[in-house]
């Protein structure tokens, strides 16, 4: 047998066995891979089961890898998400629930290369009980006992995976909470929410679908009221001069400039079918007018015999819709 | 009959006098790395013993076709492959063995037990006796691991197949599990099956001497 063909011999059985080789694994993958994928789901979902046992929903988190929010009934119980730090065998890594109210709910190891014996003693209930609604200050690790719950007792002889442990949590927490504070809306930053009981009363009424009242930095007296995390409109006063002196509305106007609701606060009118002009049902009139809507010649009627007023009235809503569009194009600029 | 018994020669070779572990000595890496609980070592065990006896069929069955300058790059593919088919199975169907046997799995296919068993059995001998030598040497291995898993996880751990068996007041001997523990076991274990060979030897020479002295 010549050496020639000897080589082609021999590459021709490497090729082969190759080839043979790459049809089989094909094969295979083929058949394992969509039930491999479904494993891995069920292995996820279990896992947020375990942590979160009330939930009866678990809904990805929107840009956020990894992220479940836990739910039940619509209402969120806890954040889910991955965490990890570096432990004494390797990275430890966790699934982390933190509650709304941004307490650790409970935390599930996923996997770690700690000491067993030693190091794995993270997953044990003794170590572990001490997570549960414990809040970003309280998550230290101590070596001594604490007898109010205040930090995180170390396990003995484990004291890098406990504080290793501690510190993913930790992160989630601090992940958890920084996140909130980025999806508040920009208007929030550097204002106060709304506390005075009776102003939140009058609010309320006013806008019967929000969630919450912050003040406007720069302007004062004006109410930004959010719908979760969205800003919905502004409440402002708006003045103008009626028949017996100043009156004053409260005018609720939208983001996107459209007179939301709107109320008398004061006035001085006496004039015979005054209170008409000033009544919620002829100020419910006005609502989902804009300023273009003004300009173009669409307005509300005026009370005949209370022509002044209604008049004064017109020109609260217009200036409260004129100051709002001034606000958010200076804002925006 | 002498065909089936010397079939059984072959399996029982695998189990007692060429077992892999306590008697060649190979393949210690996984018995020290994944024998620190029962599920772990039957889990690779089994794995072994797949993949040591499809390997051997699939020697077996090439044998006239490989060159014989090339035969170990063809053995180490085919191990290869059988060996991420076993992967990609136990991820789909066993998802927890597969997380904790980790990168001892792929470490398979080089496991010097299977290419020596490629290279002298298989590869000399049809394809029945060769899937044999591949299931007594697979079960050997599996044995040798179970056994050393059930030692490590009772003594180190309390449990066996994580059931408690002396209840909460035991302290586990954590060094058993423990790569020391390892050690300390296996080295016992070996010790013992080199006692116990050499105990059947003497007995068998005391034997054939009584024999011959009878005979003559």
């Amino acid at each position: 047998m010549s050496s020639e063909t000897n080589v082609v011999k021999v590459a021709a059985n490497l090729t082969l066995a190759c080839l043979v080789s790459g049809l089989v694994i094909a094969g295979v993958y083929s058949i394992t891979a969509p039930e491999a994928a479904r494993q891995k789901e069920l292995a996820k979902t279990q896992a947020m089961q375990e942590l979160v046992k009330e939930a009866d929903q678990f809904a990805p988190i929107a840009g956020k890898t990894g992220w479940f929010e836990a739910k039940k009934g619509g209402k969120v119980l806890a954040t889910v998400l991955p965490s990890e730090s570096k432990g004494y065998g390797g990275p430890i890594k966790l699934l982390v629930a933190v509650t709304p109210e941004g307490k650790v709910h409970d935390f599930k190891v996923l996997g770690h290369n700690e000491t067993p014996g030693l190091g794995d003693n993270i997953k044990k209930p003794k170590f572990k009980d001490q997570f549960p609604g414990k809040a970003l200050a309280q998550l230290n690790v101590v070596k001594q006992p604490v007898a109010d719950g205040s930090a995180i007792e170390a396990i003995t002889g484990a004291t890098i995976s406990s504080k290793a442990l501690t510190v993913a949590v930790r992160e989630a927490v601090e992940a958890v909470a920084a996140a909130k504070t980025s999806a508040t809306p920009d208007h929030v930053a550097g204002t106060q929410p709304i506390t005075d009981p009776e102003r939140l009363q009058v609010l309320r009424e006013l806008i019967p679908a929000a969630t919450g009242f912050h003040t406007v930095v720069g302007k004062t007296a004006w109410v930004a009221v959010e719908k979760g995390d969205q800003l919905l409109a502004y409440v402002l006063p708006a003045e103008s001069q009626g028949y017996g002196g100043v009156m004053r509305l409260a005018v609720a106007v939208s983001t996107d400039g459209k007179v939301l609701a709107a109320k008398t606060m004061a006035h001085k009118e006496t004039i015979r079918r005054a209170d008409e002009a000033l009544a919620p049902a002829y100020l419910q009139n006005f609502v989902g007018l804009s300023l273009s809507d003004l300009a173009g010649g669409k307005s509300v009627d005026a009370i005949a015999g209370a022509t002044v007023t209604s008049k004064a009235v017109l020109a609260c809503v217009t200036k409260a819709l004129g100051d709002v569009n001034d606000y958010q194009s200076g804002v925006k600029g | 009959m002498s065909a089936v018994r010397g079939l059984w020669q072959i399996f029982v070779n695998g189990l007692f006098e060429s077992n892999p572990i306590f008697r060649l000595a190979l393949s210690l890496c996984p018995a020290l790395a994944v024998t620190s609980n029962v599920y772990n070592a039957f889990g690779m065990g089994m794995s072994v013993l797949f993949v040591i006896t499809a390997n051997n069929m699939a020697v077996s069955l090439t044998r006239k076709l490989i060159n014989a300058k090339v035969r170990v790059p063809v053995y180490i593919t085919s191990i290869a492959t059988i060996v991420t088919v076993v992967q990609l199975v136990l991820e789909a169907y066993f998802p927890r063995l597969y997380q904790e046997l980790g990168i001892y799995l792929a470490l398979i296919v080089v496991f010097a037990i299977i290419l020596a068993r490629a290279e002298v059995f298989a590869a000399k001998n049809p394809i029945i006796p060769s899937m044999v030598d591949g299931l007594g040497m697979g079960a050997g291995f599996a044995g040798a691991m179970v056994l050393i898993g059930v030692i490590r996880e009772v003594i180190g751990n309390g449990t066996i197949l994580d059931i408690p068996l002396f209840g909460p007041n035991y302290a586990p001997a954590l060094i058993m599990i423990l790569p020391a523990g390892g050690f300390i076991t296996i080295g016992l274990l070996i010790a013992f099956f080199n006692h116990l060979t050499e105990v059947r030897k003497q007995a068998r020479e005391k034997l054939a001497l009584q024999e011959g002295g009878e005979t003559a």
